[in-house]
């Protein structure tokens, strides 16, 4: 560890806790407390990475989660950011973008190839010839080299939370630990949360040193530590800003989905580079990167330094590194030093060379730096390169200026203005609940940084208390008067307007991610994209990784520069969330898949049941083990035609509709007249939307004058009951609904012996004159309370029993264990849907689509269009002369020998598209395999051929036959007919 | 390779502590009272009206209002009223006790509704995980309640969370309290109190 420092006062490592991993090989000591980058550093590793695009070799630049070329991967996850990510012991890190490792990158001769791709080369290369693109995709991908993502990675599952506070501040440097604890102390509920694994922001790694940082340091972090209304979240990104306040906070754990009544966004600045040649070699660092490094991880970041500032900051970076050891050979000062403050005086006391008005024109170094050279700077900004200098270093640190973390105020909606004073963007107007504070605000000076984080929480509560609805216990502090966001701002530029050196060999990086020199930029704005929203597509300035953090500011500088603009009429890019990417299983979080489950289920499970889903329930397919599955289902269909079979239907939807105008909304909302039902009957129910489209059917029972029961298809059952609650109040009836669908228990006994069965547990005369086909009638079942409705979806005499959720494992169990005499047999879904098939009934989703009318599916009788009004009544009016397609009936020939031909086989007549299989399946009845297709009207016709394409491309010949396929006249469902046959 | 996750947690989050956490079912009966005259019949039969929706009394059970006609009660009996326009549906939510000083954390995992100040005897429609429910706040905890077809999912998510949490506070180093009971799941029978059909009070609007 060469480069490890004596103990530092704030540093995160601990000495105490040494850890070992191995880069590419190669064992690498660490400490508890270090991230990747900080280890590699201490140990004099100065290649971490190589760039995306040419392979250059990239080291430490920021320290602050934007060096995405120094990105890592292992066995189990990849690209780990090495600035941020804490050192993983035991493990063998490779770097992503190589091939052959980070010395011997066999793509570095990329670099070597840049004149020839300037920006725009591969859109303006690729796409010719077009079929040769996915091989150039799939090369350029590869050779991008962007990590490999593993299946035998283990399963994470990182669940998501919310939390909710008066008060999120975000940043918990020293504008954000003053906001929360002013506002704590006022008695609001604070998180605070910040990305990194300690509180303190720069207060310790820019403050360090500094005497009169001290005392506030210490009240800071102990009062927001101690206080109780304060929340702290460490190593957690705000990663986005969503309306109503929604912050997603992701940390160790998954994200916080966080909501706040008002937010303090203290996020801070991000340092921002220069740009001249070769300014991306390992060794040329940001300021605050070098310090992060000193203060966080003890490491000292070069032993001779070359500092190129525009701001007092890069005076108090250079005490720092002097501090730690480093020879400073020259501070290169793009302005005057006389004008930045003592820090400037005690540094030039210390005898260290002071170049006023230089700049950097380009670093050199094979793999590492090892001289940069420096010129004066000429009236015009630019250097004049006839008096270039070189000077001997192996670090060069950049302090130039910052720009806002400002992203989540612009996704919240703030304005932002460009301050030609502070050269750099601040906001200007805040949305309501938004604050911001400290340097994100444009406030530098410690204590103003303090003071402005007091003045945001002051007027965060001022909003709080003004709110009706606040919490009674937060009581203002205060002046809450003096909201001006510009009170405690800097009246000195703490970033130079134009810190971009041109160079005639280029290399001058802009943007780091991307490997955009100041030439591409250039060039793209000479080609016409002079919009920055343009120029970040072309170029793609911007679109890496980072999101633009070091390049945007110095891209729209550039782009104004060209235009001859000012920035603010240059424009800025959006900000989109997230602010750091975030990891795909902790947006994923903990899977809710809504199930549901009737009162029956043990019963079916209990019965040797093989389940299917149906929209969220779990129901009975049928009953044996899956390989019986056939002969199974045409058991169950053989006992409902021949004897007795129950099925589970509590999946129905249910509804209670009661009131006056209980007649008149059922009339309005399906197509058949409910107003003339008896009551005591019940009446198919036909619903469709204003198009005419049929979106659910059931059954309508009215119970009483002001009374009726309806049931839906089991996936429409909520909506159904939405449309019903909608209708009635848009048309302002007294009506009230009740949603009884998990209550209730229902289930079809059906076949040739259910009535003789009932009978025998029923306290109600089950003749024909007494409870009719289509009746409805309550009773009591051995002592069970139910509601009878005598339908027939299946073409079997049957009823329908509902009764109460808890009562119908009972009711099961008395029918099952009393209907043995009869042959009863449970039957599961797909055995109801070859019954009813074999009806001709149609099953709504199945047998229709999202155009289909009534009309198209033989349903006239269904549609009464001479009624006042109903939904869709003008549509179907409409529609009904030129009914465009048909639901038709086939058959197969037995023995054919064709391909099975499944739903959704389409119907193929002269090589078109004219309709699909809507249903398919044997019919014991006919012994043949029957269907139905909804076809165009011109190829419908009984006895005509159906041309249906299965599944391997053979066309298989069905002849069109008249529906029902089995008991045309129903008479099986017939009471005088059961008679006749019981008799 | 697990402790890259873990090492980035270098400063706990407070609160810190999962501690333990009960989730039973319990038996209520329960019963839908709505229609105009439902104020009248719940003063008819002697019980408390909950002035505001969204509040409830309490009774030997409870009294809550859920619309302004509309209400549900927990009550062995249904409220019965002669001369009201009301209907009164019996009710088999599946109905479950989570209780613990963690409970908060338990619902943050599922509901996004503010529940920092929700305490004993408060009452509240809200949605968790997918599912509508009613709570009822008791001590350390809430009754929950929703329709019993979707029971078991609820139990069933309700019981992960749990054991997740409580095997995240392990992880930690937080151990439950002694005073607490290690989170139990003990089924009970379901609520054997309603009827199919309406339970009227008075007549016909």
């Amino acid at each position: 560890m060469s480069s490890r420092l004596t103990p530092q006062p704030f540093e995160w490592i601990e000495r105490a806790r040494p850890l070992r991993f191995t880069l590419e090989g190669e064992a690498i000591d660490a400490l508890q407390g270090d991230c990747i980058s900080s280890a590699l550093w201490a140990n004099g590793v100065r290649i971490l990475g190589r760039s995306f695009k040419y392979h250059r070799p990239r080291g430490i630049f920021s320290l602050a989660n934007h060096d995405i070329n120094a990105l890592f991967e292992y066995v189990d996850d990849t690209h780990l950011r090495g600035d941020v990510t804490p050192v993983p012991a035991g493990i063998n890190l490779t770097a992503c973008n190589t091939l052959g490792g980070l010395k011997q990158d066999r793509y570095r001769w990329l670099d070597q190839l840049s004149p020839a791709l300037p920006v725009g080369f591969y859109y303006k290369v690729f796409h010719k010839p077009r079929w040769l693109f996915p091989f150039w995709e799939r090369l350029l991908r590869h050779t991008a080299g962007l990590g490999q993502v593993r299946s035998s990675w283990r399963r994470r599952i990182t669940p998501k939370w919310y939390e909710h506070c008066d008060l999120l501040v975000i940043g918990a440097g020293p504008a954000g630990m003053a906001a929360a604890l002013t506002a704590a102390e006022a008695g609001a509920d604070v998180i605070l949360v910040d990305e990194h694994p300690h509180i303190g922001g720069s207060l310790d790694y820019q403050w360090t040193n500094d005497p009169g940082a001290e005392a506030p340091r210490a009240t800071l972090k102990q009062g927001v530590t101690a206080h109780p209304r304060i929340r702290i979240m460490t190593a957690t990104v705000a990663a986005g800003y969503y309306q109503d306040q929604w912050v997603p906070l992701a940390g160790p754990a998954g994200i916080a989905k966080t909501r706040s009544r008002a937010l303090i966004v203290a996020t801070g600045v991000i340092e921002q580079p220069a740009v001249f040649r070769n300014n991306d070699l390992p060794g040329v660092m940001l300021a605050s990167a070098a310090q992060r490094l000193i203060a966080r991880y003890a490491v000292k970041p070069c032993e001779r330094a070359v500092l190129l500032v525009a701001n007092a900051e890069g005076y108090r970076a250079a005490l720092d590194l002097q501090a730690a050891g480093v020879e400073l050979i020259a501070v290169v000062d793009l302005g005057e030093p006389a004008e930045r403050g003592p820090l400037a005086s005690k540094l030039a006391a210390t005898g260290v060379e002071i170049l006023a008005h230089h700049g950097l024109y380009a670093a050199s170094g094979k793999d590492r730096l090892s001289a940069v050279s420096v010129a004066p700077l000429g009236a015009d900004g630019s250097l004049d390169d006839t008096q270039e200098r070189w000077l001997r270093c192996d670090g060069v640190i950049l302090s130039v200026g910052w720009a806002p973390a400002a992203h989540l105020l612009y996704q919240a909606g703030a304005t932002l203005g460009y301050s030609q004073t502070l050269e750099q963007f601040v906001p200007l107007e805040l949305p309501p609940g938004i604050q911001a504070a400290g340097r994100v605000n444009g406030v530098f000076e410690l204590q103003a940084q303090i003071e402005d984080g007091r003045r945001a929480a002051r007027a965060a509560l001022a909003e709080l208390t003004a709110a009706t609805d606040v919490a009674s216990e937060i009581k203002t502090s205060g002046p809450a008067s003096n909201h001006d966001l510009a009170q405690y701002r800097d009246p000195n530029a703490h970033s130079h307007p134009w810190p971009i050196v041109a160079h005639p060999k280029g290399k001058n990086f802009v943007d780091l991610d991307e490997d955009l020199q100041l030439e591409d930029l250039l060039q793209a704005a000479r080609e016409g994209f002079d919009n920055i929203e343009l120029l970040k597509r072309f170029s793609t300035v911007g679109m890496g990784p980072s999101q633009g953090k070091h390049a945007n500011m110095n891209a729209i500088r550039v782009l104004a520069k060209v235009l001859g603009k000012a920035i603010d009429e240059t424009g800025s890019t959006t900000a989109r969330p997230f602010y750091h990417p975030l990891r795909l299983d902790d947006l994923a979080g903990r899977r809710f898949r809504v199930h549901q489950r009737s009162a029956l289920h043990e019963r079916h499970e209990q019965a040797g049941a093989c389940f299917m889903e149906a929209g969220a329930w779990q129901r009975p397919e049928f009953y044996g083990k899956a390989e019986q599955r056939e002969a199974r289902v045409r058991e169950e269909v053989a006992a409902v035609r021949g004897a007795l079979g129950l099925i589970d239907v509590s999946t129905l939807g249910k509804i209670e509709v009661l009131g006056r105008d209980a007649a008149r909304l059922l009339d309005a909302a399906y197509s058949m007249r409910m107003t003339r039902l008896k009551a005591g009957m019940t009446r198919y129910a036909l619903m469709v939307d204003e198009a005419g489209v049929i979106i659910d059917d059931g059954i309508v029972g009215r119970l009483g004058e002001q009374q009726y029961y309806l049931t839906a298809t089991s996936s429409h059952a909520n909506a159904t009951y939405r449309s019903l609650t909608r209708f009635a109040l848009e048309w302002g009836l007294q009506v009230r609904l009740v949603n009884r669908t998990g209550q209730l228990s229902a289930m079809n006994l059906a076949g040739p012996n259910s009535r003789r069965l009932l009978a025998e547990l029923i306290d109600i005369d089950l003749t024909d004159d007494a409870f009719p086909y289509l009746g409805l009638r309550e009773a009591t079942i051995g002592k069970i309370p139910a509601r009878l409705m005598r339908v027939g979806f299946v073409g079997e005499l049957g009823y329908e029993i509902h009764v109460p959720y808890h009562r119908g494992a009972e009711l099961w169990d008395l029918l099952m264990r009393k209907g043995q005499p009869y042959g009863i047999r449970p039957f599961g879904v797909e055995a109801q849907r070859r019954l009813r098939m074999e009806k001709g009934h149609i099953i709504v989703g199945q047998d229709t689509d999202g155009l289909t009318t009534p009309f198209e599916v033989g349903m006239s009788w269904a549609v009464h269009l001479k009624k006042p009004f109903f939904v869709g009544q003008r549509s179907l009016q409409i529609l009904k002369p030129g009914t465009a397609r048909s639901l038709v009936g086939f058959e197969l020939q037995p023995g054919h020998g064709w391909p099975e031909v499944a739903e959704c086989h389409l119907v193929i007549v002269d090589g078109d598209i004219r309709g699909r299989v809507t249903s398919v399946a044997f019919s014991p009845a006919r012994g043949r395999i029957i269907g139905m297709a909804l076809v165009d009207s011109e190829v419908a016709g009984l006895g005509r051929t159906l041309p249906i394409r299965a599944t391997d491309g053979v066309l298989v010949t069905a002849t069109q036959v008249a529906m029902p396929f089995y008991d045309p006249d129903g008479l099986r469902q017939q009471a005088d007919v059961q008679r006749q046959e019981v008799a | 390779m697990a402790s890259i996750a873990t090492l980035d947690s270098m400063q706990p989050v407070s609160p810190t502590a999962t501690r333990s956490v009960s989730l039973q079912p319990r038996a209520r009966p329960l019963w839908h009272l709505l229609g105009p005259g439902s104020p009248g019949a719940v003063q008819s039969a002697g019980l408390p009206l909950p002035e505001i929706m969204q509040a409830a009394a309490l009774t030997d059970g409870f009294i809550a209002r859920t619309g302004r006609e509309e209400f549900l009660i927990a009550a062995t009996t249904p409220p019965t009223a002669d001369g009201l326009c009301c209907w009164c549906y019996g009710r088999d939510d599946r109905v479950l006790a989570l209780t613990g000083p963690d409970w908060r954390r338990v619902m943050a995992q599922v509901c996004h509704a503010d529940l920092r100040g929700f305490g004993p005897n408060d009452w509240q429609l809200l949605a968790a995980a997918g599912v509508n429910l009613w709570c009822l706040g008791i001590d350390e905890g809430l009754l929950l309640g929703c329709d019993p077809s979707l029971g078991h999912y609820l139990q069933q998510t309700l019981t992960e969370v749990v054991r997740d949490l409580t095997a995240a506070s392990g992880q930690s180093g937080v151990q439950p309290t002694s005073q607490r009971p290690t989170p139990t799941l003990a089924p009970e029978p379901a609520s054997a109190s309603a009827s199919a059909s309406p339970s009227r009070i008075g007549d016909q609007l």
